[in-house]
């Protein structure tokens, strides 16, 4: 009875170590990691490599695939780019079940003790140490834990009754391989089912074989666990959740032959090569381990191109990533400071047209197969790109032109920022209304509102993409200070008798935001006009 | 297509719209109006006196129309519009920028001055 609850205890502390390594080191790694994988994902091999350290460091594959996924469906990297990180992170979480093959006991408690110490002189208080510590934390933990599992373990393998069901597994490698399958879903890592495994070899309690077997299941388990998380996902998403679980049972499917051929001693296979290197059977099993990661991310890297085509068969880019996509500006443009900017200034006249459909979701007359929310988040997406691309732009150039061209779009962008959420507010507000009949006071108002806000932002839209002198002109005209007027409308409705307080708050948010609206266009003209020389004559 | 009867007093354009005009039916007026302005009067009036409905599409081509009539020289004056047809006109600051009349004659006297 104690063994089991000396497992017990010890498996309890070995989660809450694996849960604190991965909060903790996420939270570290937050700002940096997402501007370092804009910066290292412009090449395969560094995008790879910092797969490798982020694996290593979250121990977690899913992980590090979800938080891409995150990247991706933002628009801030494409599939093809982040694809090498995915691939790659299977081999960083070989770190931990390697470490765990080794005896490094006193470590574990120098570990503990440092770090008892630094929470004692309350140094988790300050900011820069909090994560860092939290981190180590969980690391000592991890290893006390997988300590009292040895511990408690160790006499398992002179029991009959442990013997037995342990002859039952090895009988049927079926079975073993299964056990390691379940473990991984359940875990959601084959990662910690193969330290686990690793140290139970360290003890005797398993052979080398069930070990193996039980790495591989887990390795399966572990692309069942991810597919199963990405059952709610859609698109370019889903495509990346897809390919770790390719990468995961390709894996296996590659390494499995070479080990039943050495089983049934047709030939020698992984067990030699893991024999030939340490005579350490954990480690041997640590070794294979990381021999099924690097063989999986070998394969996948050298497929990559037609197994993202194949994830793309089956899951098409939703909607809104489409939309969420820049369609001009793109990581190497930033080479050439003027022709980035021109990019930027094209990617905003595209905003201009998605405004324009934001608002066709209450318009009669308007077609848009787009839900606004979609449109929304899409446009914000896409504007916040253009912020970050702008950013990188005047962080790296001080020439005079650049710096002031930079400013200004940075300018129209904030402004753009502002309309698309207008826009939303607007379409939010009229639909709360519900359907209006024509011939309705208040109905009639809607439909002018829409009507003329739609014909602004579309004659902006030409405007600033001709930049013509005399379009912009116009522009402002079409702009200029209605609060009088709205005011004026708005004490016309309300003197009427049939007027209901929702129709109120209708008529306000409406009148406001339409408003606000021609206010935010009249401020982006004026920039652009700035910039465009006075018409001759 | 647009329903759409014309005129011309002297060396002026009456273009008479009815109905509706919205994302149906503007490229139609668009083509009419201008290929009656190119081989015509450059001066033009748009008497929506028969109109009852007006969208975006529909302000647009207005606006397109007067540029084309500005550009070959003349210009456009509108007159006619009531009901909510007036309220879009009004709302979407055309009625400020282009000018509103009350009749015909009116618009066709603007033109004149």
């Amino acid at each position: 009875m104690e063994i089991a609850f000396d497992i017990f205890a010890g498996l309890g502390l070995f989660f809450v170590g694996v849960k604190l390594i991965g909060s903790n080191l996420k939270e570290l790694t937050g700002r940096w990691f997402r501007r370092l994988i804009g910066a290292v994902t412009r090449t395969p091999i560094f995008s790879a490599l910092v797969g490798i350290l982020s694996g290593a460091l979250t121990q977690s594959s899913s992980a590090i695939t979800f938080m891409s996924i995150g990247m991706v469906s933002a628009g801030l990297v494409e599939v093809a780019k982040v694809a090498p990180m995915v691939i790659w992170a299977n081999v960083g979480t070989s770190v931990l079940v390697l470490l765990s093959a080794i005896e490094i006991n006193l470590v574990v408690l120098f570990l503990l003790g440092v770090t008892g110490l630094a929470y004692y002189f309350d140094m988790d208080r300050a900011p820069r140490f909090r994560h860092l510590l939290g981190a180590l934390l969980g690391l000592g933990l991890l290893f006390l834990g997988l300590e009292l599992i040895k511990a408690g373990a160790a006499p398992l393998k002179t029991m009959g009754e442990v013997r037995d069901f342990l002859a039952f597994a090895a009988s049927s490698q079926i079975l073993a391989f299964l056990i390691g399958l379940i473990l991984a879903v359940i875990a959601q890592s084959s990662a910690t089912v193969s330290i686990v495994a690793v140290t139970m070899t360290n003890v005797g309690v398993l052979t080398m074989d069930q070990t193996i077997i039980i790495v591989l299941g887990a390795s399966v388990g572990s692309g069942i666990s991810t597919a199963l998380l990405a059952t709610n996902l859609s698109g370019i998403g889903r495509q990346l959740a897809h390919l770790q679980v390719v990468i995961k049972v390709v894996g296996v499917a590659l390494v499995l032959p070479f080990f039943v051929v050495e089983t049934l001693g047709i030939a020698p296979g992984v067990r030699a090569l893991a024999e030939a290197i340490t005579t350490n059977s954990a480690t041997q099993v640590a070794l294979i381990y990381l021999l099924l990661q690097l063989v999986s991310a070998s394969f996948a890297s050298a497929f990559q191109r037609p197994l993202l085509g194949l994830m793309a068969r089956f899951s098409r880019p939703t909607a809104e990533e489409v939309l969420s996509k820049p369609h001009y500006i793109y990581a190497e443009a930033i080479e050439e400071p003027r022709s980035a900017l021109e990019l930027v200034d094209r990617e905003q006249m595209r905003l201009f047209g998605l405004l324009t459909s934001i608002i066709d979701a209450v318009r009669e007359d308007g077609g848009t197969p787009f839900a606004p929310a979609v449109l929304y988040a899409a446009g914000k997406t896409v504007a916040m790109r253009c912020d970050e691309f702008l950013a990188e732009i005047l962080d790296q150039n001080s020439a005079r032109d650049v710096l002031l061209d930079g400013i200004d779009l940075q300018k129209r962008n904030e402004i753009l920022l502002g309309l698309i959420g207008t826009a939303n507010e607007y379409v939010t507000a009229v639909r709360q209304a519900g359907p209006r009949p024509r011939g309705d006071r208040l109905g009639d108002l809607l439909f002018a509102l829409g009507e003329s806000v739609h014909t602004i932002l579309s004659i902006a839209g030409d405007a600033f993409a001709s930049k013509d002198r005399a379009d912009l002109d116009m522009l402002l005209e079409l702009t200029s200070d209605r609060s009088a007027q709205m005011e004026g409308i708005r004490r016309r409705i309300m003197g009427l008798d049939d007027i209901t307080p929702a129709d109120h708050d209708t008529l306000y948010a409406t009148t406001t935001l339409f408003e606000r609206a021609l206010w935010l266009v009249r401020r982006y003209a004026a920039l652009v006009e700035r910039s465009v020389p006075a018409a001759a004559g | 297509m647009i329903e759409m009867t014309h005129d011309v007093r002297g060396d002026v354009l009456i273009l008479k719209p009815a109905k509706r005009i919205d994302s149906s039916n503007a490229k139609s007026f668009e083509d009419e109006a201008n290929a009656k302005i190119d081989a015509g009067p450059k001066k033009v009036v748009i008497d929506f006196s028969g109109l009852d409905y007006i969208s975006s599409a529909g302000l647009r081509v207005v606006l397109t129309t007067a540029k084309r009539a500005k550009a070959a020289g003349g210009g456009l004056a509108l007159c006619g519009v009531h009901g909510n047809v007036k309220e879009v006109f009004d709302v979407s600051g055309f009625a400020s920028v282009l000018g509103m009349h009350a009749g015909v004659d009116e618009a066709i006297a603007s033109l004149k001055g």
